[in-house]
């Protein structure tokens, strides 16, 4: 009797030792993506801003900054930048004032005045266009984060100049309220916006160096090297040879926007894609004037909020054209998942763009992808598509209104 | 003591009788305010009074099945439909014992009675099913569609409790009290993102979802039970329980992984408000081989205004969980046929207004209007000892929510349904 009782004891407290579902159920999903969090250390969160030229420019203004937190969240936030009493802006290094706000406290210009801001604070711009703003604390109201409690946090961002008009970086710091969260990693990228008037989805959230295909996930083929070391990696594919569009007029233009990207891959199969573009202009660390592209691909069909298929960035050359290296390039559509290595290249018209693509679909099957073609059209994400829209470069196409003193190519930096 | 006594909780699903949380079924059908037998600490303590003595030994094991289906949302591409939407499915079961003793005296025209015992009246152990079709590029759907409100859940609160009666014989009434220490534990994991939306990769194309765990968060209460009846006759019985309510402030653990972010761990704490509960029942014999046992119970869950994890460092909000509890009425009706000197046999039924309106539905509580019927025998072994067995079937109205309250939302299409069995000894020494 005494055994019995004795396993009947036992049995009870072994049910006792491992009857907590709630504790496995947390490790269980910290062990499966535990390799995600190794791969994106490996690879870092935000790529390197150490890759983005920074030079100095005077940044006095009004900016528009999209954040992605380290945690996955975004956030808005606005700032005016002005130079404290006896600092000359054209010189470096100098003292600014900075004020944040929330994107959404201010709608328009005038509420620059009347909203008070989150931070007020003085950072100085070095010699090459870095900087850091230090926030401690940085609160943000309930609604910022969809938090039922405002945030707190310590944070710096590190600012780096890419030119006249745009910057980018990362944030160091923590959230301290509600909860002690890592800030490292988080990254941003800030435009001028002297009216207010730009969302922030319209930019990217990084540095435009780290923007490209995502190493493994959905979007990319993983980097060699990307999984610690292993030996099973797969090899980057060849990037294939560019289509010739010499025929076809372009010349180069500030086309940032939305755009419906009517696709024919193959001769034969049709892809609608929304591209949302950034054409950035400045100047390197060696002097020379560059034109870029900072992109995002999503399907035509996703929602103004949906994540991004992949990013990108490309050169643009001084007649607009441009390509677009997209390896490892993935798109689940309602029929199956299409794994693709495209080469886009592309020529700018005076109204979107249009151009070729190369490479070879992977699966669900292979297909060379020699006579594809696309078309973009200019389009407001969410509102319904055209009927019949072109999928290929027009027969004779117009080039473009020739440029002007105001336009981008006309030596924008005052600093030169 | 309260996790060896815990580990004997391995039940699913929450209410089993009145109320939510409650699976207090001592006795079988002879659960009610008019039990006389062991268990009359929970049930009445007015009994405890009868002289002699008594043990009763109960165990109650139940079987759960229940569902949530949620439909996809439009406009998001099909595999994020595929990770947040379809159905989750429950059904497991699990035991919960009980034991409970007194003695009463014959004291001249009074009666005195003692009592104490150790039960669990409150409990649930939710464990939703595995998604193992969900796709595998999003590493968080496995654990379902229920998971951004209810992935596992635990919580019991074990009672040990004294009782003490006293009954004037003449007139026939008696009252009792039964202090209560309660040991409430609790522990919870859901899924969630900073921003709480169902967000399963961030702007990059990275793991945006993430875990909050609330683990082995404690809390001690004393309450009361107290009791009054009256034998108007041989024949004739009425009684009024009252089990007093109270708000568990229960303390322990948070570990919340958001996305790719570094593990966080703060010290939590949450409410849980428990219902007071007002039970009126008769007992009356009309016929020598039949007794009718109506009652009526009122639980007070409108006190369950909403449930709030907060970060006890700095008392912001961690987890908000609506929930805009109404008051449960339940009406119920049992029926003992005395066949035979040794044996009865017992029927029982009843109808409950749920607690929980239709937009504060979610996937980790939620109790509808439902009924319940059941039946039972009771065998005298010998004139000592007697052997109890029940069966209940309790099923739950199936709801669907469109227009949800909480964050995220919790719309879909919920059933429920349980099994109970109780088997019961009772010793008379």
């Amino acid at each position: 009797m005494r055994r019995r009782g004795a396993w009947a004891l036992g049995g009870l407290l072994a049910l006792g030792a491992c009857a907590n579902p709630a504790r496995d159920d947390y490790d269980d999903f910290r062990e499966r993506t535990a390799g995600r969090r190794v791969a994106t250390d490996a690879g870092g969160l935000g790529g390197s801003d150490a890759q983005a030229p920074s030079s100095y420019h005077d940044v006095s203004g009004r900016w528009l900054v999209r954040v992605l937190l380290a945690s996955g969240t975004p956030l808005g936030l606005r700032l005016d930048i002005a130079p404290v009493a006896g600092e000359d802006p054209a010189e470096a290094p100098t003292t600014v004032r900075i004020r944040i706000w929330l994107d959404r406290q201010v709608s328009d210009v005038g509420q620059f005045d009347t909203v008070t801001p989150l931070k007020d604070a003085e950072a100085t711009i070095a010699e090459d266009g870095t900087f850091e703003l230090v926030a401690e604390p940085l609160e943000l109201p309930p609604e910022a984060l969809g938090s039922d409690d405002w945030v707190r946090a310590d944070v710096v961002l590190n600012f780096r100049t890419l030119g006249t008009d745009e910057m980018c970086g990362t944030i160091d710091g923590r959230a301290t309220s509600p909860i002690m969260l890592d800030l490292t990693g988080s990254t941003f990228f800030a435009r001028r916006d002297e009216e207010a008037a730009m969302m922030r989805d319209a930019l990217p959230f990084e540095c435009p160096a780290a923007v490209g295909p995502r190493p493994g996930g959905d979007g990319g083929v993983p980097d060699a090297g990307s999984d610690g070391g292993g030996g099973d990696a797969a090899p980057l594919p060849e990037r294939p040879a560019a289509p010739d569009l010499s025929d076809v007029p372009s010349r180069r233009r500030d086309i940032s926007g939305h755009y419906l990207m009517q696709t024919r891959l193959a001769g034969a199969l049709s892809l609608p894609l929304w591209a949302s573009l950034l054409y950035v202009e400045g100047t390197g660390e060696g002097g020379e004037r560059f034109a870029r592209l900072d992109g995002i691909l999503r399907r035509a069909t996703d929602p103004v909020d949906a994540p991004p298929l992949t990013t990108f960035t490309a050169d643009v050359d001084a007649e607009g054209r441009f390509e677009i290296w997209l390896p490892g390039f993935s798109i689940t559509t309602n029929v199956a998942t299409v794994e693709a290595d495209i080469l886009l290249v592309g020529a700018t018209l005076a109204e979107g763009f249009c151009g070729a693509a190369a490479g070879q679909v992977r699966r669900p099957l292979m297909l060379d992808l020699a006579r594809s073609t696309f078309f973009a059209t200019p389009w407001v994400p969410g509102t319904p598509q055209p009927e019949s829209p072109p999928n290929a470069c027009p027969a004779d196409p117009e080039p473009g209104p020739e440029p002007d003193a105001g336009a981008p190519d006309a030596g924008v930096d005052a600093a030169d | 003591m309260h996790r060896w006594l815990a580990a004997g909780v391995l039940l699913l699903g929450g209410a089993a009788n009145a109320n939510p949380f409650n699976i207090g079924r001592f006795g079988g059908l002879e659960g009610d305010p008019m039990n006389t037998g062991p268990f009359a600490i929970y049930w009445n303590p007015a009994a405890l009074s009868a002289p002699g003595g008594r043990i009763g030994l109960h165990g109650l094991g139940v079987l759960r099945q229940a569902s949530y289906d949620r439909p996809a949302e439009e406009g998001v591409p099909p595999d994020e439909a595929a990770a947040n939407s379809g159905l989750s499915t429950l059904s497991s079961g699990g035991v919960v014992p009980a034991l409970a003793g007194g003695y009463g005296w014959l004291l001249g025209d009074f009666e005195l009675g003692v009592a104490g015992g150790v039960y669990i009246a409150s409990a649930g152990n939710t464990d939703w099913e595995k998604d193992l079709a969900a796709p595998d590029q999003h590493p968080g759907a496995v654990d379902g569609p229920q998971r951004w409100h209810s992935m596992a859940t635990t919580m019991s609160i074990v009672s040990p409790s004294l009782g003490l009666a006293a009954k004037h014989r003449p007139t026939g009434l008696s009252l009792g009290v039964a202090p209560v220490l309660n040991f409430a534990r609790l522990s919870t994991v859901r899924a969630r993102t900073v921003d709480k939306r169902r967000r399963l990769n961030d702007e990059r194309g990275q793991l945006a979802e993430g875990r909050i765990l609330l683990e082995d968060a404690t809390d001690t209460a004393v309450t009361f039970v107290a009791g009054l009846r009256w034998d108007a006759t041989e024949n004739l019985a009425f009684a009024v329980t009252w089990h007093q309510g109270t708000e568990y402030q229960l303390e322990g653990d948070a570990f919340i992984t958001f996305g790719l972010a570094e593990e966080t761990i703060e010290p939590a704490r949450i409410n849980l408000p428990v219902a007071d509960v007002l039970r009126v029942g008769a007992a009356v014999s009309p016929l020598d081989w039949l007794t009718l046992r109506p009652s009526l119970e009122w639980g007070r869950w409108s006190v369950m205004d909403r449930q709030i994890a907060i970060n006890r460092r700095d008392k912001s909000e961690l987890i908000r969980i609506e929930r805009d509890f109404s008051d449960t009425f339940a009406f119920l009706l049992r029926g003992d046929f005395h066949v035979l000197p040794w044996l009865d046999l017992q029927v029982g039924g009843g109808y409950e207004l749920g607690a929980t309106p239709q937009e504060a539905h979610e996937p980790g509580l939620a109790e509808s209007d439902h009924w319940h019927a059941g039946a039972g025998a009771a065998f005298a072994i010998t004139d000592n000892l007697r052997l109890m067995g029940s069966f209940v079937w309790q099923q739950f109205a199936d709801v669907t929510v469109t227009d949800s309250s909480q964050k995220p939302d919790a719309n879909g299409t919920y059933t429920d349904q349980r099994q109970f069995f109780t088997l019961d000894l009772e010793v008379r020494l």
